[in-house]
């Protein structure tokens, strides 16, 4: 194939009026992303503010995630954490629908994020018919400075309810 | 000098930096666009977008792009969105109706990834699903003009071939367009760490504590762990350090700008930065590793591996090709959502994901960083000591950016 230079024989070889879009569309993208600062509502015109804003402190001697178990309509159970429902940059949607479902306050919005998790199995999981969905607290210790910080597959379950999949109440708050 | 001369001239710089020649431009455009779309389907295949049906509506922050959809929309939409993009990418993928398949790309991506942000903001992706086939479109989707369908019916019809090769900096109008974009965002993150609320000087063991929490996410989630982490925690200099690195690196970014050897630098920084927070700290910022592809030199790669021309397609009527390239684009679109067997197949069974992705390429890319160091230290020296053989300034950028 030849290699040297020819001229670009595409029929819009004129780049004039393609230059004054492109300047113009940084100029605004520049300005806009001055105006949006923070805010998440212009996406996609958004800045990086990831992380600026945390105040991390060291690491608690004692830390929690939530975990569902899914139980059947025969009996068995699956137990469900928020990978199997949402990829890891995701995570966190599931992290905190599965708090909040098994939440001792919000009612009426505690109703509505059930429905959907219960929705979200169904979907997910469809190789289960779920008869209840019970959330379960896992606690471990932490030694931060430890590797590893803690021991994943030793926690101490604290059961926070369930629900029925008919979003009846039964057992817990 | 007036004023209005010095906006002349600015804009003469300008214009002249957004069009310098850029190797092999028009064919690496092409391929990049064949990896664009299969890095596209990539990440599409791990995001189950109908996961967000049902999603109540306080639980969403307000998206000014998808307000005007309304809240409740069954998992059918998403889906068919979702099917929709999936063709598109397949289609931009081999090539047939670029400029439609970019539009339609560049539209439903945005919307699909306008609800996964209402429900929690990826600030990574704007690059892949935006700016990209954006700047792509604003330039006439020329990505389109080498390895793709549609230059293969446009040579049968008669019409002047584009020579991969060429070095047409139109060509590279999107990727140097992607990089101001880029330069911005980096910026950005630097500002905003320091002022408007920024932390990272108020805290001095801001990243100590940092990778110790990290580090405990991941044990929780059963990822790797990140075994540097107690040792820097304890080191006050070393966490100092890295503090301040992150920091002059995202200020700095924007000098790749200016200079060819330095842009190679950045972007090579930049890799060797997301893989370790990919790797060790539980930052999913997988999504803009497409942007660094841009700057790769896919053709000659190509050119290396396999020098002949491509002659797969000669024999193969323009009708059939067409009609196989829909056929593939509507059948991977109707099966993207039935069972899971073609995500799976698209990310090798969960095998390549957003963190292992990482493991090959913090090497390439802790090499190529050495390289731009060594690149850069060799012309520092020869700044300083010009070689007898050149005259005064070869080898250097004598216009800042106007070599791209």
């Amino acid at each position: 194939m030849p290699r040297e230079h020819r001229p670009d024989p595409a029929p819009d070889s004129s780049p004039r009026g393609t230059l004054w879009l492109i300047k113009a569309a940084l100029l605004v993208i520049g300005l806009g992303l001055c105006v949006a600062g923070r805010r998440v509502g212009s996406w996609p015109l958004v800045t990086w503010g990831m992380f600026s804003r945390l105040t991390p402190k060291f690491p608690p001697g004692h830390v929690s995630a939530v975990e569902l178990r899914v139980i059947g309509s025969h009996g068995e159970f699956v137990r469900v954490a928020p990978l199997d429902l949402f990829p890891m940059d995701r995570a966190v949607i599931a992290d905190s629908l599965f708090a909040r479902a098994f939440d001792k306050d919000e009612r009426p919005l505690r109703n509505a994020d059930r429905t959907y998790l219960e929705g979200l199995i169904r979907r997910r999981l469809p190789e289960v018919e779920p008869r209840s969905i019970q959330g379960w607290r896992l606690h471990w210790e932490v030694n931060p400075r430890a590797l590893p910080p803690l021991h994943r597959d030793d926690p101490s379950f604290e059961p926070l309810g369930s629900f029925t999949a008919s979003l009846q109440e039964a057992a817990g708050p | 000098m007036t004023p209005k001369s010095l906006a002349g001239r600015l804009n003469a710089v300008i214009d002249g930096w957004l069009t310098a020649p850029e190797p092999n431009a028009a064919g690496r455009l092409g391929l990049f666009r064949i990896l664009y779309s299969a890095f596209y389907l990539w990440l599409l295949s791990f995001n189950f977008v109908a996961n967000l049906s049902g999603l109540p509506a306080a639980r969403r922050r307000r998206i000014l792009l998808i307000e005007w959809l309304p809240t409740e929309l069954p998992p059918a939409f998403f889906e068919l969105l979702e099917a929709a993009l999936v063709a598109a990418l397949v289609l931009l993928m081999v090539g047939l109706r670029v400029r439609l398949a970019t539009l339609v790309v560049l539209v439903i991506g945005c919307i699909l990834e306008a609800f996964l942000t209402s429900a929690d903001p990826e600030y990574s992706s704007v690059l892949l699903v935006f700016y990209i086939p954006a700047f792509v479109l604003l330039t006439n989707a020329r990505w389109g003009h080498t390895y793709s369908l549609d230059a293969l019916l446009r040579r049968r019809a008669g019409k002047p071939p584009v020579d991969p090769s060429i070095p047409s900096g139109p060509y590279f109008l999107p990727a140097r367009a992607v990089l101001v974009v880029l330069s911005m965002l980096f910026l950005s993150a630097a500002v905003l760490k320091v002022a408007a609320g920024g932390t990272w000087l108020v805290y001095p063991s801001y990243m100590a504590n940092l990778l110790l929490k990290k580090n405990v996410d991941a044990a929780i989630y059963g990822l790797p762990l990140n075994p540097l982490a107690p040792v820097i925690a304890s080191s006050p200099l070393a966490h100092t350090a890295i503090r301040y690195q992150v920091l002059l690196f995202e200020a700095l970014f924007v000098l790749g700008l200016f200079n060819r050897k330095l842009r190679s630098f950045f972007l090579a920084l930049a890799l060797v930065f997301h893989a370790i927070g990919g790797l060790w700290l539980v930052v999913t910022f997988t999504p803009v590793l497409i942007v660094y592809a841009l700057f790769v030199d896919w053709q000659e790669l190509r050119h290396r591996l396999w020098p002949t021309r491509l002659t797969l397609m000669d024999a193969v009527p323009s009708r059939v090709l067409v009609w196989s390239a829909l056929s593939v684009a509507v059948v991977a679109g109707a099966l993207w959502n039935v069972g899971g067997g073609l995500r799976a197949a698209v990310n090798l069974g969960g095998l390549l994901n957003w963190r292992t992705i990482w493991y090959p390429l913090l090497p390439v890319a802790l090499i190529w960083w050495l390289m731009t160091l060594l690149e850069l230290g060799r012309s520092a020296v020869s700044l300083i000591r010009p070689s007898p053989r050149h005259s005064p300034g070869e080898g250097r950028d004598l216009l800042p950016g106007a070599r791209g």
